[in-house]
């Protein structure tokens, strides 16, 4: 008994209780017609692992939370403007778009690259500036103009002057973007891309472009 | 050879007989709906010198207007729809633009303005319009029509207009205008215009008096022409034709030049009065015309038929009414009156293929 | 082709044909224009022997063997009123196009106007 208790201890410094015990009980049991000592003599420097145990690392999985499907936000109306809004509120968010655009450029200055604009404007995000439909094949679009409430990969929502919430195509029509001066005009059948997709996107350059 | 090497493009020629004394004759709509005339050609065999009656309408063609580099706007103005669209009728025009590449605008006088536009002007403009019926595929024409009458100040459609042609994009080209006044004028086009650089034109007269001419044989009533008796329209018409671009028409058949010949049977006129007028024309001038060729049979002649040819602008944007033209190969437009001795009357209204069929 | 329609009123003379496509002929108003000022004049048989080898440098033979007349010519300023049948127009057309000289001097042929209407080539506004 002593031995394989040593046994097991020489082994496994780790020793449980539980398993002594069963090593004592299996030992009567099975060997009831020896004595102690053959017992002894059987199990004699004979490496026994009685019990095995890892202890690594344990990898605890955690479910990451998927947050809401592309459906469920659309059931509940996530993205959904009401048609009333004040354009009075959205002018502070001008304002800082405005600001953003002037620090995404290094400060504008008439002096400025146009071309490097243009670049930095491709790739910025246009929520807050205030457009203008210069041309498009449908003309009730054209000379709309008022702020980006939301883009989307399809469509700009604009609030116009007159206080309307309007969903504009970026398909077949040609906006303008106005910023201290430098005005940029923006082919929306190219720009068919959600804003975050956007910024990753490499534009070609091309020489005439149609609608 | 390639089969698609022989097709060309379709044209159109209606021929109408009918006689002056019908009440249903529709000749007089026929004119005052052409509303864009170019000019006119006038044939009278057997004649030297034009009777005075004839001579005093011809000499009497109103005076039209050429004004430079005017914004469409200015036609859209109040001031100028009150002051001359309500009151008479205002034909204008725009001059030495292309109706093929160019912009293109017309005042016709029922007060309908219309703008044909290329595609890119279309698309700025900020205007509703129709796309052009001779268009392919792509569509590269647009016709905006705005009726100038029922157009009301203040209105949305009005503020639209205005700010679509002065604002947003500034159309400008030359016009050709004309008034044609109930009588009392307060005011005139030129002072009007008077911004603009505005200059009065009189249509330009030349005359010429042809001799020894074989001519065909026609007959009133035979429209279709009969082999031995009479030649038909259409021939008639091409020789007409050679006759005012002074072609000869004696060739031989074994001619290295030339094989064209007077349609046959024919006969020889010792004389014949030409007179042209150039410009542009009223079609009430023209109705004029018409009615003093008819009276030119009052007293005895040698004639058997005058000719009367008005021929429209190649660059107007509507043929007959309100029929949108284009220009594609010719531009084509035009009618000729054959007035016989009898008050009979031949009709033959041509147009090429960018129009539809003539009224 | 035409198409007929008769209306017969109290007078019974209105009549109406309509023709379409009604001419077998094309009508050009061409003019012939040297790169420079030269000595070169031409009268109306060279004239058109120029545009018959025009048109056998372009389609060959058969092109040199199409009909066509020259109805009036002006040698002042090289002008010329061409009549073709419609199955030509467009040969004749690419072979006038397409000639660059006369006897080694550059030229060209413009063409001005066509008709299928005679009469439509005295009434040009387009000038």
């Amino acid at each position: 008994m002593a031995l394989a208790y040593i046994a097991t201890k020489e082994h496994s410094p780790q020793e449980s209780k539980q398993a002594k015990a069963f090593i004592d009980s299996f030992l009567k049991r099975s060997l009831h017609n020896l004595q102690e000592e053959e017992i002894q003599r059987h199990t004699d420097y004979k490496a026994v692992v009685l019990e095995h145990k890892y202890n690594g690392k344990k990898t605890q999985k955690k479910k990451k939370s998927k947050g809401l499907s592309a459906k469920q936000k659309r059931e509940m109306k996530l993205f959904h403007l009401k048609p009333e809004q004040q354009r009075s509120v959205f002018l502070p968010l001008n304002e800082l778009w405005k600001q953003y655009i002037r620090d995404l450029c290094n400060g504008l200055s008439p002096e400025s690259n146009p071309q490097m604009i243009q670049s930095k404007l491709l790739k910025a995000d246009f929520h807050g500036a205030i457009v203008t439909v210069t041309k498009s094949k449908c003309p009730s679009y054209v000379g709309t103009t008022g702020i980006i409430l939301q883009e989307t990969k399809h469509v700009f929502r604009i609030v116009t002057q007159h206080d309307r919430l309007k969903v504009i195509p970026k398909r077949n029509s040609v906006f303008t973007v106005e910023i201290d001066g430098f005005i940029t005009h923006v082919y929306g059948s190219k720009f068919q891309l959600k804003s975050s997709e956007r910024s990753a996107k490499k534009f070609k350059l091309k020489g005439t472009i149609d609608l | 050879m390639y089969m698609h090497l022989e097709q060309c493009p379709r044209h159109l020629l209606v021929c109408e007989k009918s006689n002056f004394t019908n009440e249903k004759s529709r000749h007089g709509i026929h004119v005052q709906s052409h509303y864009f005339n170019y000019q006119v050609n006038m044939l009278i065999p057997e004649c030297a010198v034009l009777p005075s009656e004839l001579n005093a309408l011809v000499n009497s063609f109103e005076k039209y207007y050429l004004v430079k580099n005017v914004p469409v706007y200015e036609l859209v103005e109040q001031q100028f729809i009150d002051r001359f669209v309500k009151k008479g009728s205002v034909y204008a025009l725009s001059y030495n633009t292309q109706i093929d590449q160019d912009n293109t605008v017309a005042l016709l006088p029922t007060g309908t303005l219309i703008l044909s536009v290329d595609k890119d002007t279309y698309e700025e403009l900020g205007l509703e319009g129709k796309s052009s019926q001779y268009s392919h595929k792509a569509v590269m024409r647009y016709v905006i029509t705005v009726d100038l009458k029922s157009l009301v100040p203040g209105t949305a459609k009005n503020k639209r207009v205005m700010w679509a042609l002065k604002e947003k994009l500034l159309v400008k080209c030359d016009f050709l205008i004309m008034w044609n006044s109930p009588g009392d004028e307060d005011f005139s086009l030129s002072t009007h215009f008077e911004k603009y650089q505005c200059k009065e034109h009189a249509p330009a007269v030349s005359t010429k008096v042809l001799r020894d001419l074989p001519y065909p044989v026609i007959q009133s009533c035979d429209l279709r022409g009969n082999p031995e008796k009479s030649c038909d329209a259409s021939e008639f018409m091409e020789w007409l034709g050679a006759v005012t671009s002074e072609i000869e028409c004696n060739n031989e058949a074994s001619n290295f030049l030339s094989t064209f010949c007077c349609p046959e049977p024919s006969s020889v006129m010792e004389k014949a009065y030409l007179c042209t007028v150039t410009g542009f024309l009223l079609p009430e001038n023209i109705c004029k015309l018409l009615e003093q060729l008819c009276h030119y049979f009052d007293e005895p002649k040698f004639a058997q038929w005058t000719s009367l040819t008005v021929h429209g602008f190649a660059d107007s944007p509507v043929s007959w009414g309100s029929a949108e033209h284009g220009f594609h190969k010719g531009g084509e437009n035009f009618y000729n009156f054959v007035v016989f001795k009898n008050r009979d009357y031949w009709l033959q209204m041509a147009v090429g293929s960018h129009d539809g069929c003539p009224p | 082709m035409a198409c007929h329609e008769r209306m017969e009123d109290d007078s019974g003379k209105y009549e109406r044909i309509v023709h379409k496509n009604g001419s077998s002929y094309h009508y050009l108003k061409i003019s012939l224009e040297f790169e420079e000022d030269t000595s070169i004049r031409l009268n109306s048989a060279q004239f058109k022997q120029l545009i018959i080898s025009s048109l056998k440098q372009l389609f060959g033979e058969i092109g040199a063997a199409l009909p066509f007349d020259v109805l009036q010519f002006e040698e002042n300023t090289l002008s010329a009123v061409l009549r073709v049948y419609n199955r030509d127009l467009v040969k004749v057309w690419s072979a006038l196009t397409l000639l660059g000289s006369y006897q080694s001097e550059m030229c060209a042929f413009r063409v001005q106007q066509v008709s299928p209407f005679l009469l439509a080539l005295c009434g040009n506004s387009r000038t």
